[in-house]
């Protein structure tokens, strides 16, 4: 599962025309579909591949998400922007696609690689946060197999709150959850992930 | 609002520096794939269409069911053979045939 950041921006480009874009895409103007493609691909595959399961095709996910788009343009009302709608559909067809993936066998210290012991080791050693170009490869093992543990909606809120620096209101738009959920879920998903860990460090197994 | 160990923070930072960035550009023909995948969508039969299908064959059954079942009473209580199907002929002939 990749963990990569997810921006999700309104259009910034003022010149792009966005609703006359969608009023020709929804009179079937092959052109302006594929312009609407290009336009939001880089929004679509930030969420993928922030929320990718194992051994899944990211280009896949993302033609699948743009089906469901095309398919759900007439549902599309100007009230939120397009970006922020497009988001939840791809927020959501990720996460079921993630709760479809079966559920990771229990993993101990004997199943790390080299590279995320020596992380592990490297952490409780150094206080730096600028790590060894190899302590952040096996970093970044060692968050995805972390967030693998949580259920995919916890991972979403710990990777959006906690890798991105997202806030509450930003997570919102992106998923259409209350706020209200948005905390309690990542009180709680905090919690599991530091009980996670703390298993991993004192017993070597997760 | 509870926080993560600082440990587990500092982790979750290493990890920041160490994804390797990818291109955000759409690979080459996926527009053409997404518009061929939706072209084929929806020239093919949608389930709806089948579910609706399914849904008026069931009605069907169990009309032909429910007539036969009324046939039946009425030729057994009649006292004729199930297999005499004169008077049901002769009610469609009078009453429902033109």
């Amino acid at each position: 599962m990749g963990i990569e950041c997810s921006v999700v921006t309104p259009s910034e480009d003022t010149a792009f025309d966005m609703a006359d874009c969608l009023e020709r895409v929804r009179r079937k103007d092959e052109p302006a579909a594929r312009v609407l493609v290009e336009r939001l691909y880089p929004l679509v595959i930030k969420v993928v591949r922030a929320n990718l399961p194992r051994r899944a095709s990211e280009e896949d996910l993302a033609q699948e998400i743009f089906l469901k788009v095309f398919v759900k343009l007439d549902q599309f009302r100007s009230a939120v922007p397009i970006e922020h709608w497009v988001s939840r559909i791809a927020v959501n067809h990720c996460l079921k696609a993630l709760r479809a993936q079966k559920a990771r066998p229990e993993w101990r210290m004997a199943d790390l690689s080299k590279e995320e012991a020596d992380t592990l080791e490297a952490l409780s050693t150094s206080s730096t946060d600028a790590p060894h170009p190899a302590d952040a490869v096996g970093a970044v093992e060692l968050v995805s197999r972390l967030l693998d543990m949580l259920s995919p909606e916890d991972r979403l809120i710990i990777r959006l709150l906690e890798m991105e620096d997202r806030s509450v209101e930003e997570i919102r738009r992106l998923t259409g959850w209350s706020a209200t959920v948005i905390r309690v879920r990542a009180f709680r998903a905090r919690r599991k992930l530091n009980k996670r860990f703390a298993k991993l460090k004192k017993e070597g197994k997760l | 609002m509870n926080h993560l160990e600082p440990e587990l923070k500092r982790l979750m930072n290493w990890a920041r520096h160490g994804l390797a960035p990818k291109p955000d550009q759409a690979p080459l023909g996926f527009s053409r794939r997404v518009l061929a995948g939706l072209e084929s969508e929806q020239t093919a039969p949608s389930p709806l269409v089948f579910e609706r299908l399914v849904a008026i064959s069931a009605w069907a059954s169990t009309v032909v069911i429910v007539c036969g079942l009324i046939f039946f009473a009425s030729q057994t209580r009649s006292g004729e053979s199930v297999l005499n199907f004169t008077s049901a002929y002769q009610f469609l002939a009078k009453n429902i045939l033109p």
